[in-house]
């Protein structure tokens, strides 16, 4: 069952092939004093585009070092990351900012939203910074709050919103200047069962008519429902790599239907 | 499979050299007037402590040029008064036209005023505690307090802003993600702090204008208004404001490059 890491493993047919992410045996070594920790050893993943990746794992996997890695958002030891053919890791802090500005989006558990700015503005902000002219930001970022269900309310803070709502508003702002990754980090771990549900729809709807990759660490069911395929990361290496069908997930809890291909 | 390995050649990275990223100052500033703001308390706290340093080098400028004039106006009435009574013992002796008494007496008046606002000056600054003489020769105790204040409040306005950049470490972080390059980070913070610099500044002159103003007419009577110091108010008002907003960038720089070096991952920690 274990499988050795970088096996080719066969997308869905409705997906192209071609790799959006590719990892070449990346390793991240932390030095606390004069210790060693490796949070990663050697990992080597591809993902397609227009997939639906759920990263899984204990805490100390080394999940969110992938997840962060993968993201633009650490750098490995060692290793290449690949996002749309450009090594990341050999990337300066400056192109690393206008990576994260234009090829990925990001969703977190706590919606981050600017707590200064209104729903508009947050999702302006992105494309501002990627020097969009600003009325088109502003026309943008308003069709997008109308197709994240919540263009009425665009004027507000997100003090005075709910948590479902704010989520919509960062689903808007991640995909503001049309990234090919989003990057979704338990993205209805704060949200109760049903509005999480709409969240994850709208997710999938929204990224899917974009052809979007979708990267997430979750432990949500609903989640790891859509998702094309799922990682599972132990000790710091990828543990194996299945595909939903391999799945058998059930309300609650995640089992393994069949482990052998 | 593992061995096509693009390097960096891409689009991407010929798009990333024909972009000049960048916020515009407009968009920074009205990003930084909106996170004050939402912080209302807490930035009227530090514009607090630049109004009262300013306030203060106010006060003291004035204050100290409206007693340096007072006591260069005694100098000057004892030495007409001086040359006046000269003066009369000359015109005594050769004339004794109508035109020429009439001269004499209007003379005699003014010199009579001249001596009682001299003795009066003098008595006025005796009663603050100085001379003419101190009072012209300006005291370099002044600079060192105007000194130690504007080097307090630098400090109340670096523990200001370095707390407020720890608050914001997810704000920053997720401005981060979002693309934002370290200078804009630096920016924002530099402008945020200059702004309320500039404010506390503005606030602290009217202020300090009001307070020597009040104190002046109450040591110096109506010397105090007689003998404000015009020509310097242009001169200490720039001052203050220059400086009000220079202390709040200097008191800024050092949180500015604590937040811009801040790593984009710390947005992902969940913990408020």
């Amino acid at each position: 069952m274990e499988q050795s890491t970088s096996l080719p493993m066969n997308p869905s047919p409705t997906i192209q092939r071609d790799y959006v992410v590719r990892t070449l045996g990346i390793t991240r070594i932390y030095h606390m004093g004069s210790e060693k920790t490796h949070a990663l050893r050697g990992v080597d993943l591809d993902i397609f585009r227009g997939e639906y990746m759920a990263i899984m794992g204990p805490s100390g996997s080394g999940k969110s070092t992938l997840f962060n890695i993968v993201g633009g958002l650490d750098k490995p030891t060692e290793g290449m990351v690949f996002v749309d053919e450009v090594d990341i890791a050999a990337l300066d802090s400056y192109e690393l900012a206008w990576l994260r500005c234009r090829k990925i989006g990001y969703i977190f558990q706590a919606y981050n939203l600017l707590p200064m700015l209104t729903a508009i503005e947050n999702v302006t902000m992105p494309m501002t910074f990627a020097n969009v002219d600003a009325d088109d930001a502003r026309d943008r970022a308003y069709d997008l709050l109308q197709k994240v269900g919540i263009g009425h309310r665009w004027s507000h803070r997100p003090g005075r919103m709910s948590g479902g709502q704010q989520q919509r508003v960062a689903i808007a702002r991640a995909l503001a200047n049309n990234p090919a990754i989003v990057l979704a980090d338990e993205p209805t771990a704060n949200l109760d069962l049903h509005t999480g549900a709409d969240i994850i729809a709208m997710l999938k709807e929204l990224t899917q008519a974009a052809g979007v990759t979708v990267i997430s660490a979750t432990h949500d069911h609903k989640m790891l429902d859509i998702c094309d395929r799922v990682v599972w990361i132990r000790d710091g290496q990828i543990d194996r790599v299945q595909r939903r069908e391999d799945l058998d997930i059930h309300v609650g809890q995640i089992e393994e239907a069949e482990t052998s291909h | 499979m593992n061995e096509p390995v693009p390097l960096n050649s891409g689009p991407l990275l010929q798009q990333l050299q024909d972009d000049t990223s960048g916020l515009s100052n407009r968009m920074l500033l009205s990003l930084a007037m909106a996170g004050l703001r939402v912080r209302l308390l807490r930035s009227a706290v530090t514009i607090l402590s630049v109004v009262l340093a300013i306030a203060f080098l106010t006060y003291m400028g004035i204050a100290g040029s409206i007693e340096r004039n007072v006591a260069s106006s005694v100098v000057e009435l004892e030495r007409t008064f001086a040359s006046n009574s000269d003066g009369d013992r000359n015109t005594s002796g050769t004339s004794s036209v109508t035109g020429a008494l009439n001269d004499a007496r209007v003379k005699h008046l003014n010199h009579e005023q001249a001596q009682d606002d001299a003795n009066r000056m003098r008595f006025l600054l005796r009663r603050n505690g100085t001379s003419v003489e101190t009072a012209l020769s300006g005291s370099s105790t002044n600079t060192w307090l105007i000194t130690m204040a504007l080097l307090t409040c630098t400090v109340g306005v670096w523990n200001a802003m370095l707390m407020s950049v720890t608050e914001r470490f997810r704000e920053i972080g997720t401005m981060k993600c979002l693309g934002a390059v370290d200078s804009m980070v630096i920016k924002l913070f530099l402008f945020e702090s200059a702004f309320q610099g500039l404010v506390g500044a503005i606030a602290g002159v009217i202020l300090g204008l009001v307070v020597a103003l009040t104190a002046a007419v109450l040591q110096f009577e109506r010397f105090g208004w007689t003998r404000f110091p015009v020509d310097q108010l242009g001169k200490v008002v720039c001052m203050a404001l220059i400086v009000g907003a220079l202390l709040a960038v200097i008191g800024a720089a050092y949180p500015a490059f604590i937040a811009a070096r801040m790593k984009p991952v710390d947005a992902l920690r969940t913990e408020e």
